[in-house]
């Protein structure tokens, strides 16, 4: 039997995706503002011996093809052979969702109209007849709540049926249909036509909505209520600043430091010293003892230790998204955004940024405007990506122990604000065009499926895990090799090849205090993965080689590596060597990514250029003004 | 003996190591994206076959 072939449309934040995942069970991202899907997904599932493929498509409110979505959407459903095309609706905002159902059937497509989120509809005080909204359409009508296995059953049983050959479009959408036909033959302006056609569309929406659904007065939404509070004029900004700094606390004093701590003393001490016991007890040679623990445990190690703040920062992050407040971000900075000529859209592809940069710069391609896509091209590595946690986090708890949570709390600001001036430049010199309207809805306040979370939070953080075991973990033993060789073969670390680079490197931070070849030399593995930073401090001063002052004093890998920064660094030009990483040329992926995005070389050298300056000149600032203050 | 056994261990794992990294080179896709089409929601460079064309 042939596979049954389904797509699932509908407005932005409808549910689509919950559904999807349910029915698939597959692991699509799902965020509770609308358009985290910007393309189709296909995911299959078996049901009553019937093989059925799934096409998520893109969230969108109508078919037009003037935007990305749009195009996608009404491309795919005219030109594939589809059995069903399922329309989620939003039933507690079933007037607005219902034009894009209107404009579907207008195109001869037969829906399944699904009313999710029932249980929304029910507190809003919507209630709906599906009866009468089925002879209304002349379509079937299910009622599903998102997460729930009984919609999910209920909906299967409808797609493996032969339901949808019992239904034709009613009298009053084939009067509609007519109608329109009628408008777009006449010899009128297109403008003209168009604002016919969607009061022909708003006429038969009313007809349908005074039918089949009732509206009772609940007063306002929990939502609502909340965003009085959250969502407030002069109160929006401090609380998002606050729930981000609740956010760091969490990760980096409550939760997610001690898990590191731990993860530390387990990998520099106690895994670090078998392995060398181990190793020198069956006899392996000693360069090759010192490639294992010196090379590969102390830069795999030093990566690893600050992947469970990774995950804890991404379970925060993967919650508040699930809550409905990330959407309210992009409203809080929309009059911020504004002012830099862009709109708070933009702040949606920029939040990604704090993943991974590399999804961030392809995200901005759902932005509406050239001027927009390009600028948050342009800014979004500035901000704190994953990989360049584990940077702050080992220099804060390093240099500023009882302030770490603050100290990178710091750093994130500094990318944030750094990225909105330079938004604010570009936007007046580079790229002059006015930018797009915004247009935003604002979801409800959900309680996050604990489920999802987890998943997305896995998913995020997995990454970090492979990089460890393969790009960090190459990039040890090279670094290894090029730190314990030259061109003539072994010898002192003072005399290799990575310390001739670092020197060379370093002539460039003696303004900023840290000229010295080690930071040189993780400076500029840095671009190859902002994660490589940490492996190669970790395999230089973890090796006990730096100094014999610093290998005197220190008893083990981690009081090693404490040591060793400690004599390289001081606080002050610790901290603008944070401002230096935060700010510096992205890495080689996100380089790439620039390059397709914004469309040639050229952007990938400004950026990495533009992005090298300013960091060198923010980092020169912090320190001559900090040791100016005495610091 | 032992040396020598330890370091095939080593070659292998960095046969593939490089395997993974230069096979992720190749089809542009980022480990940070969440490493599967379906987790990135998209953005991974993975899924561009499918994704929204960029506006000219």
């Amino acid at each position: 039997m042939a596979t049954l072939a389904v797509a699932l449309t509908g407005n932005p934040n409808t549910g689509k995706s919950t559904i999807f995942n349910e029915l698939t069970g597959a692991r699509q991202k799902i965020g509770n503002w609308p358009g985290v899907t910007v393309d189709k997904k296909v995911g299959y599932t078996r049901y009553m011996d019937r093989a059925i493929s799934i096409v998520d498509l893109p969230g969108t409110y109508s078919v037009n093809a003037r935007s990305p979505e749009e195009k996608i959407v009404i491309d795919y459903l005219l030109n594939t052979k589809l059995d069903l095309v399922v329309d989620v609706v939003d039933s507690s905002n079933i007037e607005r969702n219902l034009f894009l159902t209107v404009q579907l059937l207008e195109q001869d497509i037969p829906l399944l109209i699904d009313l999710n989120m029932q249980d929304d509809a029910a507190r809003r005080g919507v209630e709906i007849d599906t009866a009468k909204l089925e002879e209304a359409f002349g379509m079937p009508v299910v009622e599903t709540v998102g997460r729930s296995s009984k919609s999910t059953k209920k909906l299967l049983d409808v797609f493996t049926s032969t339901v949808m050959e019992n239904y034709e479009p009613s009298q009053l959408v084939k009067d509609h249909i007519a109608k329109v036909h009628a408008i777009r033959a006449s010899e009128k302006t297109d403008a003209q036509k168009d604002e016919e056609i969607i009061e022909a569309r708003y006429a038969l929406i009313d007809k349908v909505v005074a039918k089949a659904v009732t509206f009772r007065n609940v007063g306002a939404t929990r939502s609502e209520k909340m965003d009085r509070f959250l969502a407030n004029g002069i109160l929006a900004l401090p609380i998002f600043l606050l729930i981000l700094y609740a956010v760091f606390q969490i990760t980096f004093t409550w939760i997610g430091q001690p898990i590191a701590d731990a993860l530390e003393d387990l990998i520099n001490d106690d895994f670090l010293n078998l392995a060398k016991d181990g190793l020198e007890a069956a006899g392996v040679a000693d360069w090759m003892v010192s490639l294992v623990t010196d090379g590969i445990i102390a830069g795999v190690g030093a990566v690893l230790t600050f992947v469970p703040l990774i995950f804890v920062l991404f379970f925060c992050l993967s919650f508040l998204d699930g809550t409905g407040y990330m959407a309210r971000i992009a409203f809080i900075m929309d009059p911020i955004m504004r002012r830099c000529g862009l709109t708070g859209k933009g702040i949606m592809p920029l939040m990604m940024g704090f993943g991974c940069g590399v999804p961030s710069i392809m995200g901005a391609r759902a932005l509406d405007s050239e001027k927009d896509r390009m600028i948050s091209i342009l800014v979004t590595p500035f901000l704190t990506c994953g990989a360049k946690l584990p940077i702050m986090a080992l220099f804060a708890a390093m240099f500023f122990p009882h302030n770490a949570a603050n100290v990178v709390f710091a750093m994130y600001i500094i990318g944030m604000a750094m990225a909105i001036i330079v938004a604010k430049v570009l936007g007046s010199t580079l790229f002059k065009a006015k930018g797009s309207t915004f247009l935003l809805e604002l979801p409800p306040y959900r309680m996050p499926d604990m489920k999802s979370v987890l998943l997305e939070t896995w998913d995020k953080g997995k990454g970090y895990l492979v990089k460890a075991g393969t790009i960090i973990f190459v990039a040890s033993v090279l670094l290894w090799v090029m730190s314990n060789y030259n061109f003539s073969g072994p010898c002192e670390i003072e005399d290799s090849i990575l310390a001739s680079i670092g020197s060379w490197m370093s002539k460039l931070f003696v303004f900023q205090g840290f000229a010295t070849w080690e930071a040189g030399a993780a400076v500029l593995s840095g671009i190859m993965a902002k994660e490589t930073v940490v492996a190669t401090i970790g395999v230089l001063y973890g090796a006990g080689d730096v100094s014999t002052e610093a290998e005197d004093a220190a008893d083990t890998a981690s009081t090693m590596l404490q040591t060793g920064m400690a004599s390289a660094f001081t606080s002050l030009s610790a901290f603008s060597f944070m401002v230096f990483s935060q700010l510096y040329t992205p890495c080689v992926t996100a380089l790439g990514t620039i390059k397709k995005e914004a469309g040639g070389w050229k952007w990938v050298a400004f950026s990495a250029v533009y992005m090298f300056v300013i960091a060198w000149f923010v980092s020169l600032v912090v320190y001559q003004v900090g040791r100016a203050l005495g610091f | 003996m032992a040396t020598f056994v330890v370091g095939v261990v080593l070659v292998i794992a960095l046969f593939f190591a490089l395997r993974h990294i230069y096979r992720n080179f190749r089809a542009g896709r980022e480990d940070c994206c969440g490493g599967s089409c379906r987790s990135c929601s998209g953005h991974c460079s993975s899924c561009r076959s499918f994704t929204a064309p960029i506006k000219k």
